[in-house]
C-alpha cells in the first residue's frame, strides 16, 4: 500500500445562515495517496468546493467544520490552530482557484506575489526569492520570465495567470495541490495547456494533487481515482477506468450520459438529469439522489443507502447493489477508445 | 509622465481662466458695488472712489488689467482694507487656515481610515456598530453644531480646551475636529465599504491561501485596493479643509482665510472675492493632479501619461 498523505474521515460542514444550518457537506470520507492525482466531481451546489475549502480550513463565515477529521501526513487539520495552519497553506497544502482574472492581486506585480510565499515559508532574502520567482515562471512556461516577473497581473493573459497562480501554488514544493475548477474559466485551447502544465508539474515536483471540476472530460485526463459527489455526499468512488465504463451509481450514469460526444452525430440530443439538487438547509432523508433518480425504490427515500463495495476501490452509495434490488442495466455510451 | 503633467497643467490653466472669467463677470453682474452703502455716500466720494480703483473704467478694460495682474500673481489692493493687497491677505490667512487644516486632514487619514478598516473587520458587531454610530453622527451634525458643542462641553463645562484664539497647539484640538468631523465620518464609511467589497474578492482568498498573516492580506493586499475611492474622495478634501471654513474659524475666533471668502461677498470686494477664489481653485486642481498622479502608484491598471 502507498503511503496515505491526506485522509478525510466523515467530514461535515455546515453554513449557519440566519435561515438555518446549511449542510454543505455531510459525511464526506476519502484518502490521497502520496504522487496521486484524485478527481473529485459534482454539479454546483454539490459540496466538492467547501470540501476543500474545509481542508485549507479557509471557510468563509459563517462556514464551520462540525465533525470529522482531516489527517494530513497522519496529523489532524481540524484540530490545529490558525497559527499552525498559515505555516501548513501555501507551503505544504497549496491552492489554485477558478477565477485567473480576479484571482491575483491587482495592485502588486506577478512576481511580488510570487516571491511573497517564498519569502513567507522559506524565509528566503527578497533577491533570492526573486530569482526563484523568475525560476518558478521559468517552469511554468512564461516566456521572458526576467522580464514578465515585473508586470502587473493586467498585463498578462488568462491562460497566463493561471500559470502564475501555479507557479505561486507550486513555488514551496507543496505535498497536496488542490486546484479548483483551474479551468473552468479558460478557453478550451488554454484548457489542455493548463492541465498538460499540471500533468507535467506533478511529476517534477512529486505533489499530490485534488482537481475539483463538473467537467469529466478535465478529470478524465490527469485523474487516477474519481470522487463523485451529490447533496454534499459521496455518491461513488473508482478509478478513472470504473467511473468512466462501469459506473455503479445512477447518479455518476446520468453525469455521463450528459456530456456532449462528437460521435453521436447531431441526430441524438443531450440527456440531462431531470430536476435540481436538493435543498442542503433541509437535507432529505434517504438518498440525496432519489427525488432525481430514475430508478428510485421506496427504501431510496426512505433510508440513506450505505457504501457498497463493488471492490476494495471502487464504492457506491446506492440501494441498487443491495442483493434484493433489481438488476438494472445501463448504457451510458461510454465508449473505450472514442474522446 | 512628462507629456501627461504638460497636458494637465494645461488644461488646469484653462479651468482657472474659465473660473477667473465666469467669477468676473458675475460679481460685477450682482446689483451693488463695493461702495454701495445703506446710507449711500455723496456722489463725488463715490467718483473718486471708482476712479481711484478705475471702477469707471469700461468693463473689458477692468477685465484685461485684472488678467494681466494675476498672470503677475498681483491681486491688487483690497478695496475694504486700506493699504492691505490681497497678496497680503492670503498670504497671512492661509498659514493659519492651512495649520488648522494640515491637522484636519491628518485627523481625517490617521482616523478615519484605521476606523473603516476595524468597522469592515468586525462587521456587524459592536465595534462595527459604535463607529457606524459616530460616523453617520459625524457626517449628519454640521460644523457649527460641532463647533459649539466642543465649546459648551469642553472649553465652558469641562475646561480642558480653550475657547477661542489659535496660540497653542491646546487650541488646535476643538477647530480640528469641528473642521474634520465630517469629512473624518465620510472617510471611515468609505473606507468601510470599499474593504467589505475588497475583503470578498478572490485575490483576498489566494492571500489567504498562500498562508499569510491576516495582518498581511488586510493592511497590504485588502487595503491598498480598498484605499482607491478614498484618495479620490481625499484629494478635492483636502483643498476645502486647507483654505479654511468661515463657520469653524468665526466660532473659534481664528484669523484664517475662511472669513474673507463669505466677507468679500457681502462686502462686495471684488479684488479679495476674485484672489480668494482664484487661490482655493488653484489648489483644487492642483490637488485632482496631485491624486491622478496617486492613483498611478496605488492602482497600475491606471496609467498615467497615456
Amino acid at each position: 500500500m502507498a503511503e496515505k498523505l491526506l485522509d478525510v474521515k466523515n467530514l461535515k460542514t455546515s453554513f449557519y445562515t440566519h435561515v438555518g444550518e446549511v449542510q454543505a457537506v455531510r459525511g464526506v470520507s476519502f484518502s490521497l495517496n502520496k504522487g496521486e492525482a484524485l478527481g473529485i466531481v459534482g454539479e454546483s451546489g454539490s459540496g466538492k468546493s467547501v470540501t476543500s475549502m474545509s481542508i485549507m480550513k479557509l471557510l468563509q463565515f459563517p462556514g464551520k467544520i462540525k465533525d470529522g477529521e482531516i489527517l494530513f501526513k497522519g496529523e489532524d487539520l481540524v484540530k490545529k490552530s490558525e497559527k499552525h495552519m498559515m505555516s501548513i497553506r501555501g507551503n505544504e497544502i497549496a491552492m489554485i482557484f477558478q477565477d485567473p482574472m480576479t484571482s491575483l492581486n491587482p495592485v502588486y506585480t506577478v512576481g511580488d506575489q510570487i516571491m511573497e510565499a517564498i519569502i513567507r515559508h522559506q524565509g528566503l532574502s527578497k533577491q533570492k526569492a526573486k530569482k526563484k520567482a523568475i525560476e518558478m515562471l521559468k517552469l511554468v512556461g512564461i516566456p521572458s520570465p526576467e522580464k514578465r516577473v515585473d508586470n502587473y497581473p493586467h498585463e498578462f493573459s488568462g491562460g497566463m495567470r493561471q500559470r502564475a497562480m501555479i507557479a505561486i501554488a507550486l513555488s514551496c514544493q507543496p505535498d497536496l495541490l488542490i486546484a479548483d475548477e483551474p479551468t473552468t474559466a479558460l478557453d478550451v485551447t488554454i484548457q489542455a495547456q493548463i492541465l498538460e502544465l499540471m500533468k507535467d508539474l506533478k511529476e517534477k515536483i512529486n505533489t499530490s494533487i485534488i482537481l475539483i471540476t463538473h467537467d469529466l472530460g478535465v478529470v478524465a485526463d490527469v485523474c487516477s481515482r474519481i470522487i463523485v459527489m451529490y447533496g454534499g455526499l459521496v455518491m461513488e468512488e473508482g478509478t478513472a477506468e470504473e467511473i468512466f465504463y462501469d459506473p455503479k451509481h445512477p447518479y455518476t450514469m446520468g453525469l455521463l450520459k450528459s456530456i456532449p460526444r462528437l460521435d453521436l452525430g447531431q441526430k441524438k440530443r443531450l440527456v440531462p438529469i431531470e430536476g435540481s439538487p436538493p435543498d442542503l438547509l433541509k437535507p432529505p432523508k434517504g438518498c440525496p439522489f432519489a427525488a432525481r433518480c430514475p430508478y428510485a425504490m421506496r427504501i431510496c427515500v426512505e433510508e440513506r443507502p450505505p457504501y457498497f463495495y463493488v471492490n476494495e476501490g471502487h464504492r457506491s452509495m446506492c440501494w441498487l447493489l443491495h442483493e434484493d434490488a433489481p438488476d438494472v442495466k445501463v448504457e451510458t455510451g461510454v465508449k473505450r477508445g472514442i474522446a | 509622465m512628462g507629456r501627461f503633467l504638460a497636458n494637465r497643467i494645461i488644461s488646469m490653466l484653462i479651468t482657472l481662466f474659465l473660473v477667473i472669467t465666469i467669477t468676473f463677470f458675475l460679481m460685477h453682474a450682482i446689483p451693488g458695488g463695493p461702495f454701495t452703502r445703506e446710507k449711500p455716500l455723496p456722489p463725488k466720494v463715490i467718483e473718486a472712489l471708482e476712479a481711484k480703483y478705475k471702477l469707471d473704467q469700461p468693463l473689458w478694460k477692468q477685465y484685461v488689467d485684472y488678467l494681466k495682474g494675476v498672470v503677475t500673481f498681483d491681486l491688487g489692493p483690497s478695496f475694504q482694507r486700506v493699504g492691505v493687497t490681497v497678496n497680503e491677505l492670503i498670504a497671512k490667512g492661509f498659514p493659519v487656515s492651512a495649520k488648522i487644516g494640515g491637522g484636519s486632514i491628518l485627523l481625517v487619514l490617521l482616523v478615519g481610515i484605521p476606523l473603516g478598516v476595524i468597522s469592515a473587520l468586525k462587521q456587524n458587531k459592536w465595534q462595527d456598530q459604535v463607529v457606524m454610530v459616530l460616523a453617520t453622527l459625524g457626517v449628519t451634525i454640521p460644523s457649527f453644531v460641532m463647533a459649539t458643542l466642543i465649546i459648551y462641553i469642553f472649553s465652558s463645562k469641562l475646561g480642558w480646551l480653550p475657547s477661542h484664539g489659535l496660540t497653542s497647539w491646546k487650541h488646535m484640538i476643538g477647530p480640528m475636529i469641528a473642521l474634520g468631523g465630517f469629512s473624518l465620518s465620510f472617510v471611515a464609511r468609505l473606507t468601510r465599504s470599499s474593504m467589505l467589497e475588497v475583503l470578498q474578492q478572490d485575490y483576498i482568498r489566494t492571500a489567504r491561501a498562500k498562508g499569510l498573516s491576516e495582518f498581511v492580506v488586510v493592511g497590504k493586499h485588502a487595503l491598498k485596493n480598498a484605499l482607491i475611492p478614498v484618495v479620490s474622495y481625499i484629494g478635492p478634501t483636502i483643498a476645502a479643509i486647507l483654505t479654511g471654513s468661515f463657520v469653524v474659524e468665526k466660532i473659534f475666533a481664528i484669523p484664517g482665510l475662511g472669513k474673507h471668502f463669505v466677507e468679500s461677498v457681502g462686502n462686495r470686494d471684488y479684488t479679495v472675492l476674485m484672489g480668494v477664489t482664484i487661490f482655493y481653485a488653484a489648489f483644487l486642481v492642483l490637488m485632482i493632479l496631485i491624486v491622478d498622479i496617486l492613483y498611478g502608484f496605488i492602482d497600475p491598471r491606471i496609467k498615467v501619461g497615456d
